[in-house]
Parts: structure tokens; C-alpha cells; sequence
């Protein structure tokens, strides 16, 4: 037991003077010789021990009385057996949840609870002792490589730290930042050591996996010498009110990548939590920059609407749409999408059996399918420019710099053409289209189309043609597994219009020892490879083991042989895939290509500066120096690596514009990640077993925490008590006295 | 010892006016005051009896005879002195002085003894002391001569008062040594097992004695009148106190005072007892002329 006023625990010692009045007056009594003692003896021999044991009750309780008082004004603290001093140092990791999840309002306040949050870690820095290790790990940034996933402080540098703590990042990962709590912790040398966490423990926080992950955790936090302890502080504590809450929960455009000029639809759906009839507006950004506001009317608690937007410049372009933030909740009032415009890229057809007739050419399929609007007329809004080019006119053609070259059962090349295929790929990267056919001769490519090594460039010697058996359909696609990212959407598991795809016949595609850079990304059912692609050089080849007409397969005449077609040669030409727009915390990756078409748009329309393409078409614009403005206004430096412009401090949603000192721009968004959006409390069993699983204590306020850590590090003051036993004792004291005047009458 | 020792000048002017009467029969030796049990020859008639062989001619009643022509003697009371026994207490509570001041419960008592004995002298008739704590200490015969009354008094001062007292056992040891009936005055503050007491005066009342108990107190310890921590130190019993506030004692002390004082003086009612309470600060011979004075009334 400790006092925090010692100094008047010594009037405790007033006890004395009741005790000395009792002793000196013990034998200090008048005395009188009296004859009527047995009349006295008989009145006082009944209440003898009564009467002692309540003179001595009356004694305890006047002793006890300024004991008591001084005990009361001391502040006594009861402390532990093995406490340590309540002015120890402490060394404590403060950990943060910073997600969007915590913007939703608090009922009856103007804060949320992510004010809630910091508000309590001041609360709980403000009382740490003088010289206390204070790092604060915030959901936001923990478990990320670089220094700032966690800020190392005293109490008021960590306090300064608080007041410019914003909402945002990623979602709070619990071994993450359990993790990085424990690798600071046991990098410092405090002897009392503590982890606070204080999250607003949703469910879609807590997976099955996570749970695993927890007690190895906590098998991690029993290893610690001396071990630390670890408060869960609730910031929940209420259900957020979400009637009338609106939200986006779809922003599409109906055009995967588009191209300068092209009219792109978009579809908006949004959701309201309720079914009252609300007319509100719309805003559309682009690029930052509001361009229009619809009006939105939800009935029967949804609303859809559809825009179109224009883009007249090729590069990374976002669309956000947002409604008014008028509910509790805003981080599902917005929606970003990122889009690319590219300018369009010519794609050379050269046919090995040319012909006049109607869908007759090797090529013709593919020309539809590359560049269908262009073939109706009207103004290019296709991807890709398709140029019928002969096998022979290739090497004086070779000027206009085309992006992919496609060969449709070609049967050799000229030494020239090879040459320049050659060069054409490995040197300028660009990309080879290969497909088989029955004027493909494979011995005259191996000795022909070799890369400067000298080895031969496909990937695969072409082989035999192999024809499916008489009275059956022909060969089946094996569409299980596409793992490639232009084919995986069309996987039997995601729409599986692959599967009635007859391959007649092909060529037998035979790995090469010295191969080691081929894919086979896509095969038949039998095991054979039907698509193979290889990276050479900085180019890419990718060999089809089949016409490209129907000659060999019926896939020219199936539905997703358009979108098959685009996205593979947009995925070759361009690096991308389904643009993604990333959500917070995630990083944003800008490829060297993108950049190019961004910065420098080589083939057709101008760029923000008005560049013409040059030359080699070469990524010039990607050499300068970058910044990065994000939607909070800061603005950094982003530098270039591995070709690519990668940003990580994604910590807002919205729009971030990326720069260059030589006036290119690029954007890109941030969305809320969608599992913040689900405002639902996780079960009391599995917080409760979670909790259990790291071996932390689970408070629900922080007031609760204080009060516990409170008594842990200065023991539980008992002051409250002395004042009711005091306020008890007065009362008794006259009780006592006259009832013992009672016994004796 | 003279008397002015005992008793003033004053005292004694007061208390020779007055008069002790026997109320029942005693036995003495010579005619006085007081009713004897023998006939003889005296002046109050007190009946006739049929004449009997052996009786003197001379108290045959002639003139009844003549008129009833049968033999009848004539007898007279004959009156005799008083043979009074004072039983004086002096056992350690008869020293009590009160907080009042004054005198004593023991002087007092002396004062009354012998006021009683110059009384009874003066009236011829034969006064006796015993006085008494545990036991029988001195013991004066009956005597009316009035030198006896010098060693009365010498006998009371001679013995302060002190140790315990068991009333009921020394009474019944000197009622065996007093065969002549007569008056036994019991003056004591009677503090006691009473039951014990009535039985021991009931051997007196056997042996045809007239009894009369003088209760001594204080006032004291009548109204208790005592504040604050007291020790109150035993007078009979050595090293016996009691520490107590008294104040909060006196409600209790005074009911069992008066239940005790109840019962003696039922106890006494029922035994045909005068029972005579005197408190020191009263004048002892007011409260005795009082008392003589009621007592002839009552005769």
C-alpha cells in the first residue's frame, strides 16, 4: 500500500489521543467507600462483559476515527504484491485503428469514432509517467516496409503526433499490427512494457485465418521477457445508426480501356438503407475536376443512372462519382474508377493465304474482331488499328512502327523479314502473334526467325498437324484452368464459353530444351498446348497452335472470340489487364507502358503537352522527375523503379495526380476498401476468443482500461472506502455510546 | 464513657420526655410500664375464676358470691419493668459517611441505641446491647440499674465498625441467648439477604419477643445522587470495587433499592415487625419521638 500524500498519513497517529485519554483515565476515577455494594454489584454484574466489550468496541472505534481520517486524506492506494512504482517508465506500443470503418458518427455528437480513438490514446498518453516510451502503430501503415508504419516518441511528441492523426489506409489487420507491435516492443529496454490497442472490432475483421494467426501471436507475446500486457480497447461501444444511409456500391464503364475521342457509358448503382423516397444529386469528377451533377432518385431504396464521359486524351484517367455526404457514414458516398485511354495501336495482319473472299484470309476474323467499329466507318474509337501488310512488304513498311505483328499461317519469312522481326521484337518491344495453319513450315522458322543469340525465337518448334477423329466435334479447350490474366474470365468457373470451342485440327507444339520462357497458357483437354507465350527481349512472342480462321476451329465463330481476341492483344500490347483501381493502403503501380501512352502517346492523339511521338516511340516522358499530389494536399516525390511509378502512402481515397517536371499527368484513384464499408460488430464469442488467444485483457471504454491500469500500476485507491468507514464510524461512535449506557441501565 | 459523649444536652432534654412502651406482655422483675404475663396483686382488675382447692381465701369474692351463692376468686394484672435488648449493627456499611457530610450510619446508630437505653433507663425498665458484624461481639444482659447505662455506652464506642455482616445468622445466635421475652430493637441498615433476616427475627417473634427493626441509611444511597467514573470501594469486603459511571448507574441502583426496600418492609408487615427508616441527615430524635409517639397511639 502506498499513499499519495504520505505526509498526512502521519496524522494517523492521532490515535494516540483517544488511547491516552482512555489509559490515563482508565485509573483515574473518584473513590468512594460505599456500603450498598450489593446493590451495585448486582446492576453492574449483568452488563459486565457487555459492557467492557462495547467500552472497548467504543475505544477501537474513537482510535479509529482520525486514523481513518488521515488514511482518507492520505490516499492510501492498495498496490500488487510485485507492482512496480506508479511513476515506472513505461514503454508502450499504442496501436491505432485508423480505417474508414471509424467515420461513422457517434448519434447525438458532432465527432466520430475515429475521434473517439484518438481522443482515448490522448486520454491514456496524457497519463503515462514522465520518461515513457510511447510508439504508436497505426492500422493504416502497419506491417508496410518503410520507417513510417510506426512513430517512436515520448508522451508529448507522441500527443503532437495524435493532432495530425487522419482517418484512412488500409483495413486493420490484426496480426499486422499486432505483429509490428511486438517488433518494436521487444526492441525497447523499458522493464514495464504494454501494448493498448484500441480498434472498433468489426466482423470483417476477424477471419478464421486471422484466429490462427492470433495464437502464434500470443504464443510470441508469452516469449517476451519481461512479458508485456495487452488492453483491447473497444472504440465501438454503440452500433452506428445507418438508416437513410446511401451509398455507391457500382461504378462501371461499359468499355474496358478506351481511346481518345470514344464516348464511354458509365453505369451508376446506388443503395439506400431504407426504402424512403430521396431525390439528392450526383457528382461526377473527372480527373479531380467536377464536370457535371445528376439527380439520383432512390425508390424502394435504389437508385441507377447512367452518364457518358469523353476523353480526349490518351493516358490514366479516374472518374469518381459521389454523393452528398448527408448520412453517418461517408466513406460509401464515393466512388472512384481508374480508366485508361490509349491511343490506338496498329496491329500489322499478315496473312499467309490471302484471299478476296468474305471471312476467306486467315486474318479476316481477327481484323473484325481488333477493330470492329472501324470496319463500320465510323470515327476510331477501336484499340487497335489493323493494317493488312504481305509477308514481303513488311521490311519496307517498317517506318510506321506498328505495335503487334500478327503472322496467320505463314510459311516462312524472308531472311529480311526475319531480321526485322528479330529486331522488332527483342529490341523495340514489340509483340508476335504466331498462328498455325497448314502452310506452316516449322523447320524453315527455326532456321529462319532466330533471335541475335541464334537460337530459334517461338517459343515451341511447330510439329505435326494432329486431326481429331472422324465423327467427333474435334478437340475441347481445356478451360479449367486459366490462370493467365487476359483468360482468366473466360474459365469454366467464370463464364466457361470456352468449353463448346472445336479445335479440328493443329499443330503439335514441341517444348524446345533451351526454352525457358515459354507459358503454355491455354491447352486442350488432351495436354496439348494450344497458346503459348514467351517473353524475348523486351517484346513478347505468343504462338497459337491453330488457324486463326475457322478453318482449324470454330472459336473465330464463337461470342467470346471478340473479347478473347481484345483482351489478349490488349493485355501484349499494353501490359494491363482489367484496369483495377486500387483501395487505400494499396499501392499504386503505374507500368512503364501506361506511363508511355500517358506521357508521350506515340501513335495518334496528343498529350496533355502537345508532344508529337518521336522516332522510337520510347517512354520519354517517364524519365523526368514525378511528384505525386494526393487528395489530402501533400505532395511528393515518386521515383521510378523497375519501370514503374509506384506510390505507396495511398492513405486517402480519391484522386491522385501524378506529375512530372516536364508537364506529363497521370491519375489514378483510391477507394475505401470494401470490407470497411461493413459496419457490423463482431460476435462476442470470437472477440472474446480472439482476445483470449493473445493473451490481452478486453476493455470496453478506455475509462475502463484507466481505471484497471490505474490499480495495476498504483494499486486501487481506497480512500472512497476510509470516508464511508469514517462517515460509518461517526454514526457508530454516539450509537455505541448510548447503547452501552443502555446495557448498564 | 459519660453520656455527654454519647448524646448532647439537648438530645437528652428531648428524648427524657418521652416514653417506651412495650405494645405485647413482657417479663421483668419488678413492677413498671408494661403488661406482664403473671397475675398478682395489683390495682387493675382482670377477672373472676371459679374458686379451687388450694386458693386463698382471702381473694374469694364475697359480694359475687352472695349474689350467685357460687365461689369465685377475683385476679389482677399484675404490670412489670421491660427487658429490652438493643441489637446494634456494626458491620463495615454502617460506616458509610454520605457525600452530604454529617454523621455516620454507625454514630447515628449509637445515637439511637443510646438514646433508647437512657430512655428505658429513666422508665426503670432493663435495657441489654449486642453488637454484632459477623458475629456476636459484646453482649450486655438486660439491666435497669442506671449504672448499667455507662456500660452500654462504653460498649458502643468501644468496637469501630468494620468487616462483613450476615444479619440472619447473628440474629439467630443471640435469640437464643435472650429466654425472657421482652423488646428486641434491631438497629442496622438492615443491607442483607432479606429472607434470610425475617427468618432469623421470626426466632424472636417465636420466642414471644416484641421486635422492632431500626433501618439506618444514608441518603445517599437512597437517591444515588453520584456523577462520573467512581470507584466504589466495598467497606465490608476488602479490595471489592466496582468503576462505573455512575450516572448512568442510578435508574438501575435506585429500582433495585426500592425493590429491596419492598420487600423488607413486607417481609416485616407480614412478621408483625415495626420497621422504623431512618436516613443521617434527619434528626435521629426527632424521627424517634415521631415514632414513640404513633407507637402509644397505637397501643
Amino acid at each position: 500500500m502506498i499513499f499519495l500524500n504520505w505526509l498526512l498519513a502521519l496524522g494517523a497517529l492521532a490515535f494516540t489521543v483517544p488511547l491516552a485519554i482512555h489509559l490515563l483515565f482508565r485509573h483515574r476515577f473518584e473513590i468512594v467507600d460505599w456500603g450498598a455494594m450489593r446493590f451495585l454489584e448486582s446492576v453492574v454484574r449483568l452488563n459486565r462483559k457487555r459492557l467492557k466489550l462495547l467500552n472497548l468496541l467504543l475505544l477501537l472505534i474513537r482510535c479509529s476515527i482520525p486514523i481513518l481520517l488521515a488514511f482518507c486524506l492520505a490516499r492510501p492506494v492498495i498496490t500488487g504484491w510485485k507492482s512496480l512504482p506508479g511513476d515506472e517508465p513505461v514503454a508502450m506500443v499504442l496501436v491505432l485503428d485508423t480505417s474508414h470503418s471509424l467515420a461513422s458518427a457517434i448519434e447525438g455528437q458532432s465527432s466520430n469514432r475515429f475521434q473517439r480513438v484518438v481522443n482515448s490514446a490522448e486520454a491514456i498518453v496524457t497519463a503515462l509517467p514522465r520518461g515513457s516510451d510511447v510508439i504508436l502503430v497505426t492500422s493504416a501503415k502497419a506491417g508496410q516496409d518503410d520507417e513510417t508504419g510506426s512513430m517512436r516518441g515520448d508522451p508529448q511528441e507522441t500527443l503532437a503526433t495524435l493532432q495530425s492523426l487522419k482517418i484512412g489506409g488500409r483495413p486493420l489487420v490484426l496480426e499486422a499490427v499486432l505483429s509490428e507491435a511486438i517488433r518494436k516492443l521487444s526492441e525497447t529496454t523499458t522493464e514495464r512494457r504494454q501494448i493498448v490497442m484500441i480498434s472498433d472490432q468489426r466482423a470483417s475483421d476477424f477471419s478464421q485465418s486471422l484466429m490462427d494467426d492470433l495464437r502464434t501471436i500470443g504464443e510470441r507475446v508469452a516469449t517476451l521477457t519481461p512479458r508485456p500486457t495487452i488492453a483491447w480497447v473497444d472504440a465501438w461501444k454503440d452500433l452506428p445508426a445507418m438508416e437513410n444511409n446511401r451509398r455507391i456500391i457500382r461504378l462501371e464503364p461499359t468499355a474496358a480501356a478506351g481511346v481518345p475521342g470514344q464516348k464511354v457509358l458509365w453505369n451508376v448503382e446506388a443503395r439506400l438503407d431504407g426504402d424512403a423516397a430521396i431525390t439528392t444529386s450526383l457528382a461526377i469528377v473527372v480527373d479531380g475536376e467536377s464536370i457535371e451533377s445528376k439527380p439520383v432518385e432512390f425508390r424502394g431504396g435504389a437508385a441507377n443512372l447512367s452518364f457518358e464521359t469523353v476523353f480526349e486524351r490518351p493516358g490514366h484517367h479516374v472518374v469518381q462519382v459521389a454523393l452528398p455526404a448527408e448520412d453517418g457514414f461517408s466513406p460509401d458516398d464515393s466512388q472512384s474508377r481508374n480508366f485508361i485511354v490509349y491511343p490506338p495501336l496498329e496491329v500489322w495482319l499478315v496473312d499467309g493465304t490471302p484471299s478476296d473472299k468474305p471471312l476467306q484470309s486467315d486474318t479476316d476474323y481477327l481484323a473484325i474482331a481488333l477493330s470492329p467499329f472501324s470496319l463500320a466507318g465510323e470515327r476510331a474509337v477501336d484499340l487497335f488499328r489493323t493494317v493488312q501488310v504481305l509477308e514481303r512488304e513488311m521490311d519496307a513498311k517498317k517506318d510506321s512502327h506498328p505495335k503487334l505483328v500478327v503472322l496467320a499461317d505463314v510459311g516462312t519469312v524472308s531472311p529480311t523479314t526475319a531480321k526485322w522481326l528479330t529486331d522488332f521484337v527483342e529490341n523495340q518491344g514489340g509483340v508476335l502473334v504466331c498462328f498455325a495453319g497448314p502452310a506452316t513450315d516449322g523447320e524453315l522458322w527455326d532456321k529462319q526467325l532466330l533471335m541475335t543469340s541464334g537460337t530459334p525465337m517461338l517459343p515451341m518448334a511447330w510439329g505435326s498437324i494432329e486431326n481429331a477423329s472422324e465423327g467427333t466435334a474435334g478437340f475441347k479447350i481445356d478451360d479449367k484452368v486459366l490462370t493467365y490474366p487476359p483468360l482468366a474470365s473466360f474459365a469454366m468457373e467464370a463464364k466457361g464459353t470456352l468449353g463448346s470451342v472445336d479445335v479440328f485440327k493443329y499443330r503439335k507444339l514441341t517444348k524446345r530444351v533451351s526454352s525457358d520462357e515459354s507459358k503454355v497458357v491455354m491447352r486442350l483437354q488432351n495436354g496439348d498446348p494450344l497458346l503459348v507465350v514467351s517473353s524475348v527481349g523486351k517484346g513478347q512472342i505468343m504462338q497459337v497452335a491453330t488457324t486463326a480462321n475457322d478453318r482449324w476451329t470454330s472459336l473465330p465463330r464463337r461470342l467470346a472470340f471478340v473479347p478473347l481476341v481484345q483482351r489478349l492483344f490488349m493485355h501484349l500490347a499494353t501490359g494491363e489487364n482489367q484496369i483495377v483501381t486500387p483501395e487505400a493502403g494499396e499501392p499504386i503501380v503505374l507500368g512503364l507502358e501506361s506511363l508511355a501512352t500517358s506521357a508521350n502517346p506515340a501513335a495518334g492523339p496528343v498529350g496533355e503537352k502537345g508532344s508529337t511521338t518521336d522516332s522510337k516511340n520510347a517512354p520519354a516522358g517517364i524519365t523526368g522527375k514525378w511528384q505525386v499530389s494526393t487528395p489530402e494536399g501533400v505532395v511528393v516525390s515518386v521515383p521510378i523503379e523497375s519501370n514503374q511509378l509506384k506510390f505507396t502512402g495511398t492513405y486517402a481515397s480519391g484522386t491522385y495526380r501524378f506529375s512530372s517536371d516536364q508537364g506529363d499527368v497521370a491519375y489514378s484513384g483510391i477507394n475505401v476498401p470494401e470490407a470497411e464499408l461493413k459496419l457490423t460488430a463482431v460476435e462476442a464469442n470470437v472477440r472474446d476468443d480472439a482476445t483470449n488467444r493473445i493473451g490481452a485483457i478486453r476493455y470496453a471504454s478506455v475509462t475502463e482500461y484507466q481505471n484497471d491500469d490505474s490499480t495495476r500500476r498504483f494499486g486501487r485507491g481506497i480512500w472512497r472506502y476510509l470516508l464511508i468507514a469514517l462517515l460509518a464510524a461517526l454514526i457508530i461512535e454516539p450509537f455505541v455510546q448510548q447503547r452501552g449506557a443502555r446495557l448498564v441501565s | 464513657m459519660q453520656i455527654g459523649e454519647v448524646l448532647t444536652p439537648a438530645e437528652r432534654d428531648r428524648i427524657s420526655g418521652l416514653q417506651l412502651t412495650a405494645r405485647q406482655v413482657v417479663e421483668g422483675f419488678c413492677s413498671g410500664l408494661h403488661s406482664s404475663p403473671n397475675k398478682g396483686y395489683s390495682v387493675e382488675f382482670k377477672e373472676h375464676r371459679q374458686y379451687v382447692q388450694g386458693d386463698e381465701i382471702r381473694s374469694i369474692d364475697w359480694k359475687v358470691y352472695g349474689k350467685t351463692d357460687r365461689l369465685y376468686v377475683r385476679e389482677f394484672e399484675e404490670e412489670t419493668n421491660l427487658r429490652a435488648t438493643l441489637a446494634v449493627d456494626c458491620s463495615g456499611s454502617m460506616n458509610y459517611v454520605g457525600s452530604r457530610g454529617g454523621m455516620s450510619k454507625f454514630q447515628y446508630a449509637i445515637r439511637l441505641a443510646a438514646s433508647l437505653a437512657y430512655l428505658m433507663i429513666g422508665q426503670q425498665d432493663g435495657v441489654g446491647l449486642a453488637t454484632f458484624d459477623t458475629k456476636v461481639t459484646e453482649f450486655l444482659p438486660p439491666r435497669s440499674r442506671a449504672s448499667h447505662l455507662q456500660a452500654i455506652f462504653a460498649a458502643l464506642q468501644r468496637r469501630p465498625p468494620g468487616g462483613e455482616t450476615e444479619l440472619g445468622e447473628v440474629l439467630g445466635g443471640l435469640a437464643v441467648k435472650l429466654r425472657r421475652r421482652g423488646l428486641v430493637v434491631l438497629i442496622s441498615d438492615c443491607f442483607g439477604d432479606v429472607p434470610r433476616l425475617m427468618h432469623a427475627l421470626s426466632h424472636f417473634r417465636h420466642a414471644r419477643h416484641e421486635v422492632l427493626v431500626i433501618q439506618v441509611l444514608d441518603p445517599d444511597e437512597v437517591d444515588f445522587p453520584f456523577t462520573g467514573r467512581l470507584r466504589f470501594r466495598d467497606l465490608e469486603r476488602v479490595g471489592v470495587f466496582e468503576e462505573v459511571d455512575a450516572a448512568s448507574l442510578r435508574d438501575a441502583y435506585r429500582a433495585k433499592f426500592a425493590a429491596f426496600q419492598k420487600e423488607l418492609a413486607d417481609g416485616c408487615g407480614r412478621a408483625r415487625i415495626d420497621l422504623l427508616t431512618m436516613q443521617t441527615d434527619k434528626p435521629f430524635d426527632a424521627g424517634l419521638a415521631a415514632y414513640l409517639a404513633s407507637r402509644r397511639r397505637l397501643r
